[in-house]
């Protein structure tokens, strides 16, 4: 299908946190209460619109594990928006956040739109992290900041489509080079032919040096 | 069996896995319940929500694949051992086999067939990964002049490798890749993985981006749950991929050709024996796509299995009790 810009997302987070959930809720609108454990990274893509044009956001869903973080590290290049998640019921995976956040500012591109996500906001009788501390770690560390729940579907759609304003955003003002894949974004087929200063760009996204 | 099973644990306190999340993965019954999911008909795997939080936590554990594994100590050492996906292993070992057998299954997949896949690091599996990226530009050359980045590709085979096909392949596809898998070694899941490559490579070739390409790949899983039909196109799209699987094999011997042709033979029977008459007689194709999705389920695998298990039982993998 035709698209203006392709933006490339990843998803990050302690596991068991929600991520796979919230990219089931919002790519196909359902939840699912018993996930597998991701292995490796799992894949899905929407179009949104924004301003009148078409944007296909392509996103990457990482496993949380430990044992995947080397594999996790060389998504980041290449992704032009994150999706930071921890889950408001496990206090340990909001004091994960700052070795999340230093790895993927370590690893990815300046530029990168980081969003920080408290999932399972539904479950508000066992809430350990305030939505004030979430908020206060957003504001020391310059992310956008959303509370959500996979399960009511309630802001899913908010806070992938608030990261990719954000980007649209960078990439008006200028800040986004667009013609460089490893940014994570992709001009689409309908821009590219009024676009000649892009040389045909087939061939997968340059991201990421290899598996190990 | 105390014996080995010190062995074991000494082998896991040097790959440090001692000191992974204690009794968690196996027993949070995640693993089963999607088995479950995968085989309808199959009570012994269905869990029971907890009635405290009836949302998304299942407490009770769902039966047979998981509490052998409770019931004592040495156990409860090889359930700290199941990292990442080796729970999904387990899971279907522990179905067609007593606790003690999957038990050395689990020990001889991690030492001797699969070494350093499931450590902390997965690297074995990450090596794996590069050797078949290799592989894939050594026989599928046109894949790899259209794609030049296999980085997406890799992703995707490195969850084949570490689930050994048993999360992107239907349940019973699954039993079959693991009977290959113990017959013939590690060297099954790359002819499989390069085969469902081969079966796609148009589809891949002429995607626009590589999240396209990995759509491709993984809308069987996709279709999971979905009507009859799809399942037993997708069995029979796996069964064909092992076959095919085979034929990547350079000079396939006298055995090759043997194990091509039984899994020729389980496409058939499966198909047939998948659906099951009112009088008990097996099916014709066209009423297995007419028939209602509840009639699959692994039941009966066994005695169909019997004289294929035969083949495989000098290899120690026991496969035909139910």
């Amino acid at each position: 299908m035709a698209y203006a810009y392709l933006f490339k997302y990843i998803i990050i987070g302690d596991t068991g946190v929600g991520k796979s959930c919230l990219l089931l809720q919002f790519t196909d609108k359902r939840f699912q209460p018993v996930h597998d454990l991701t292995i490796g990274v799992e894949f899905g893509a929407r179009m949104i619109t924004i301003d009148g044009k078409q944007i296909k956001l392509q996103i990457w869903d990482t496993a949380g594990q430990e044992s995947f973080r080397s594999i996790t590290r060389s998504y980041y290049r290449g992704a032009a928006g994150a999706l930071l998640v921890y889950d408001i019921t496990r206090r340990d995976t909001f004091n994960h956040l700052t070795t999340w956040l230093e790895d993927a500012r370590q690893h990815s591109n300046s530029n990168m739109v980081i969003m920080l996500i408290g999932n399972k906001s539904d479950l508000e009788s066992r809430r350990e992290v305030k939505k004030e501390e979430g908020e206060a770690f957003a504001r020391e560390h310059g992310l956008i900041f959303m509370e959500t729940s996979a399960k009511t579907a309630s802001n899913v759609e908010e806070a992938f489509i608030n990261t990719a304003k954000e980007i649209y955003e960078k990439i008006q003002e200028g800040v986004f080079d667009i013609n460089n894949e490893a940014n994570g974004i992709k001009i689409g087929p309908q821009h590219a032919a009024t676009n000649s200063t892009l040389a045909g760009g087939q061939g997968g996204q340059q991201a990421g040096g290899g598996c190990c | 069996m105390m014996k080995g099973a010190r062995a074991l644990v000494g082998w896991c306190c040097r790959s440090e896995l001692l000191s992974e999340r204690p009794l968690t993965i196996l027993l949070r019954p995640r693993s089963s319940e999607t088995l479950g999911a995968r085989c309808p008909n199959t009570s012994r795997f269905r869990a029971r929500p907890a009635s405290r939080h009836g949302d998304c936590r299942y407490k009770r554990a769902p039966a047979r694949a998981v509490r052998p594994l409770t019931r004592n100590r040495i156990s409860r050492r090889l359930v700290r051992l199941l990292a990442q996906s080796m729970n999904i292993l387990a899971s279907f070992l522990l179905l067609y086999t007593r606790e003690e057998e999957a038990f050395w299954l689990l020990v001889t997949v991690c030492e001797r067939m699969l070494p350093d896949y499931f450590d902390r690091r997965v690297i074995g599996a990450q090596v794996d990964c590069s050797v078949f990226e290799e592989l894939i530009r050594e026989l599928l050359p046109h894949l790899a002049e259209r794609v030049p980045d296999l980085t997406a590709l890799s992703s995707l085979s490195l969850s084949w490798f570490l689930a050994l096909f048993l999360s992107s392949v239907p349940f019973r596809s699954g039993l079959r890749v693991l009977d290959c898998f113990f017959c013939h070694g590690a060297k099954i899941i790359f002819h499989l993985g390069l085969a469902v490559l081969k079966s796609n490579v148009e589809d891949i070739c002429t995607s626009a981006d590589d999240g396209q390409s990995l759509m491709i790949l993984t809308r069987r899983r996709q279709r999971r749950g979905g009507d009859l039909v799809c399942w037993t196109s997708a069995l029979n799209q796996t069964t064909g991929l092992l076959a095919s699987a085979y034929e990547v094999r350079a000079g396939g011997n006298d055995s090759d050709a043997y194990v091509q042709r039984r899994i020729c033979k389980f496409n058939e029977r499966a198909c047939s024996a998948e659906v099951r008459r009112p009088d008990g007689r097996a099916a014709g194709k066209e009423e297995i796509e007419a028939q209602d999705p509840g009639a699959l389920g692994p039941r009966g695998y066994g005695e169909r299995e019997r004289d294929g298990a035969r083949s495989c039982r000098d290899e120690g993998y026991r496969h035909d009790r139910v």
